[in-house]
């Protein structure tokens, strides 16, 4: 999965720089061109850093001791489509040791089994962003689909009883841009993410009746941008 | 129970087992102590005789809290003897009154429960151990193991770990080789023989902690003169992985060895060492209820985590609550065998029945071999839990549906086929019963201890959750039956626990 995210991660990065590069080489085109409507296609590149709590606080108290895990991943908006629409892609990955453990109806009891919980959302989605005519912070709103990759993975299991399934979700998200320069952005955001119906029949969910594998997530983005 | 048949077959094995067995001391060397006191002697021979499931001229008595010794001794001038407070013999909260002149017990518990001092009274009721032996055949063996995934459930915790302590509160388990003078009935005159003792071989003395006998008089040394608390112990933690013998399930857990109960020949040696003629009754012996309790406060005294009791029988006793609470009350587990009594009448079992009001206490229902219950495990309200315990009904003739265990072989130390016994003979042996059940629910709440379980409590919680259970559920919020309880016991799910989603 590691390798995975970091191909995705590189794939990003050069998609980024060639489209930085071509945007740069439009721009610097236009000065020996004859005149031409400026391009209004933007690009916005990040590193995320992610604060997931997830709605299935129970099962992930129980095995992870919080219901919070940490994320990091990146992703591309391609801002100005039309007007201030953009477009989204998103890969993060979240990943925590915990322990195994049964809830005894009162309690959830460790039965010291250590297990890795992994989540790997990929967001394709898009929003709109609500530039002002001046300033430096920029509001956006949008929503995605997601592809959640998730694994549970215990080193005493057997490979049947191990978890790597992948589920379909969606998000709402919305958050705000903070220029610090005309290149270096910041962004935090903040994320509801449904993926319904992915846990609850079997392990502790099932036990705590939870079945949703999204939550809340709190995210904090550093990029580059191009454009407005 | 297995006493019943044994005269008759003893004449005609004992003449071979003589040969090859025991050297006879001969007449005229000097007898040996009784094991056991006259009077404990004579109330297990007289008990034998007249069928009684208590011990004549003996209650538990439990005086309130408060009580002052005056008080305490006008409450005891309530019976015939008029014993003092000095000649009762104390068990922790409780002592043993004993009184020569009066025989029925339960006239003496209302004598003495009547009195305002007295908290409660009752007779010394003698428990049964839950097995029914076989000993034909060797192969298959182990099914029992087989069928709970142990393997499996090894991967995760291979045979638990050495700092918990499993007591066995049986018949013992004999904790030193030596050989024993002991005086025995030859079928025409009393005669010193010498009787060989030895530890298990495939549970070895270092596994054996803080033995204590609190029955026949040997104090912190044990010997099973039955092979029932050795059969049950080999269950919970028999050496495994030696190519000797046969598995057990916490097998790296210790044994604290603590006998309660007398045999055949605990009784038949003490009573031929007091001068009693003849044979004692086949059915002599037995667990008295003073024994029951004291054994199971020692145990939660001495630092057991779990106490396996395979005992059983059909009266009630305030004694056996109170111990089972104390016991429970320091944090141990314990697992009592639900009953054989299925077939005859199918009665309520105690201390078994006292499982469901106490958290960290369970009664164990037995399967057989084709994961059925055993035809002749209890069922009740109070059955909570269900593990192998075999069924004749349900082999063949090689026994392969019986539960086998390292214990003394039958054919030497069995007083249906010998006369001078001999109990440093070790083999497999087939066994069946809610006693061979209890042993792996009790090796199973080792392992759950040995894996950093804190509680009782959350012991039982967990074998509940992750039982099979096995038929109809008594209700959709509720899911047991009376056959089984919550189901079959799931060692590599207990052990493993659960994930997020699976």
């Amino acid at each position: 999965m590691r390798q995975s995210v970091r191909c995705l991660l590189i794939t990003l990065t050069c998609a980024c720089v060639t489209l930085s590069s071509s945007l740069v080489r439009a721009e610097e085109g236009q000065a020996a061109a004859p005149p031409a409507p400026p391009s209004s296609v933007g690009l916005h590149a990040y590193a995320a850093i992610d604060g997931n709590t997830m709605a299935a606080s129970r099962s992930f108290e129980a095995v992870l001791g919080s219901a919070t895990l940490p994320g990091y991943g990146a992703g591309v908006d391609v801002t100005d489509l039309w007007k201030h629409l953009f477009v989204r892609v998103a890969v993060t990955h979240a990943t925590k040791e915990g322990t195994r453990a049964i809830f005894t109806g009162t309690e959830a009891v460790s039965l010291g089994i250590p297990l890795t919980v992994s989540m790997t959302p990929i967001e394709i989605g898009g929003g709109w962003r609500f530039v002002p005519s001046r300033g430096r912070i920029v509001p956006y709103a949008g929503g995605a689909a997601v592809l959640l990759s998730y694994k549970e993975t215990s080193q005493l299991a057997d490979p049947s009883e191990n978890v790597s399934e992948s589920f379909a979700g969606y998000e709402a998200f919305g958050g705000a841009e903070f220029g610090i320069t005309k290149w270096l952005v910041a962004s935090g955001e903040a994320q509801y993410r449904g993926v319904p119906n992915a846990i609850g029949d079997a392990g502790l969910s099932q036990a705590f009746n939870e079945t949703n594998l999204g939550g809340f997530t709190v995210r904090f983005t550093i990029g580059i941008r191009t454009g407005r | 129970m297995r006493f019943r048949m044994v005269i008759g077959c003893a004449a005609a094995i004992a003449a071979g087992a003589v040969a090859g067995g025991p050297r006879v001391i001969g007449q005229d060397a000097p007898v040996p102590r009784p094991m056991m006191s006259a009077e404990r002697t004579a109330a297990f021979v007289d008990a034998a005789s007249r069928s009684l499931d208590y011990l004549p001229g003996e209650v538990i008595v439990k005086f309130k809290p408060g009580a002052s010794r005056d008080g305490q001794q006008r409450a005891l001038d309530a019976v015939r003897s008029r014993p003092s407070v000095d000649s009762l013999e104390w068990a922790g909260e409780v002592a043993v009154l004993r009184d020569p002149l009066q025989a029925d017990a339960r006239i003496l518990a209302e004598q003495l429960a009547s009195q305002p001092e007295v908290e409660y009274a009752e007779p010394n009721y003698l428990l049964q151990h839950q097995a029914t032996p076989n000993d034909t055949g060797y192969a298959p063996r182990q099914w029992n193991f087989q069928s709970l995934d142990m393997p499996r459930a090894w991967d995760i915790s291979p045979g638990g770990s050495a700092s918990i302590i499993v007591a066995v509160v049986d018949t013992g388990i004999t904790t030193d080789n030596n050989t024993r003078s002991a005086a025995t009935w030859n079928g025409s005159a009393i005669q010193v023989i010498s009787v060989p003792f030895a530890v298990n071989p495939d549970l070895p003395a270092s596994r054996l902690v803080t033995p204590f006998d609190f029955v026949s008089g040997f104090g912190t040394t044990t010997l099973d003169t039955d092979g029932h608390g050795t059969h049950v112990s080999s269950t919970i933690g028999e050496e495994t992985n030696n190519a000797f013998f046969d598995a057990g399930i916490a097998y790296k857990a210790r044994i604290m060895p603590v006998k309660v109960c007398a045999s055949y020949w605990d009784v038949q040696f003490s009573f031929s060492a007091s001068g009693g003629r003849g044979f004692v009754p086949p059915s002599a012996g037995g667990c008295p209820n003073s024994a029951v309790a004291q054994g199971i406060r020692y145990a939660a005294d001495n630092g057991a985590k779990v106490i396996n009791v395979s005992l059983g029988g059909s009266n009630p006793s305030t004694a056996q609550l109170d111990a089972l609470n104390y016991a429970v009350g320091k944090g141990v587990f314990v697992a009592i065998a639900a009953g054989n009594e299925k077939l005859e009448g199918n009665p309520v079992s105690f201390p078994a029945s006292y499982a469901t009001q106490i958290s960290g206490v369970m009664a164990v229902g037995a399967t057989n071999r084709s994961g059925n219950r055993a035809s002749y495990s209890n069922t009740g309200s109070y059955v909570e839990i269900a593990a192998p315990g075999g069924d004749s009904r349900d082999s063949d003739a090689a026994g392969s549906g019986f539960i086998w265990q390292s214990t003394i072989r039958p054919s030497v130390s069995d007083p249906a086929r010998v006369l001078f016994p001999v109990f440093d003979n070790y083999t497999e042996v087939a066994f069946s019963g809610t006693s061979m059940a209890t042993p792996h629910v009790a090796g199973l709440a080792a392992l759950l201890f040995s894996q950093g379980i804190k509680t009782p409590a959350q012991v039982e919680q967990i074998i509940k959750k992750t039982a099979k259970l096995i038929g109809t559920p008594e209700s959709a919020t509720n899911p047991r039956n009376d056959d089984f309880g919550f189901g079959l016991i799931q060692p590599r799910a207990a052990l493993f626990g659960l994930g997020i989603k699976k």
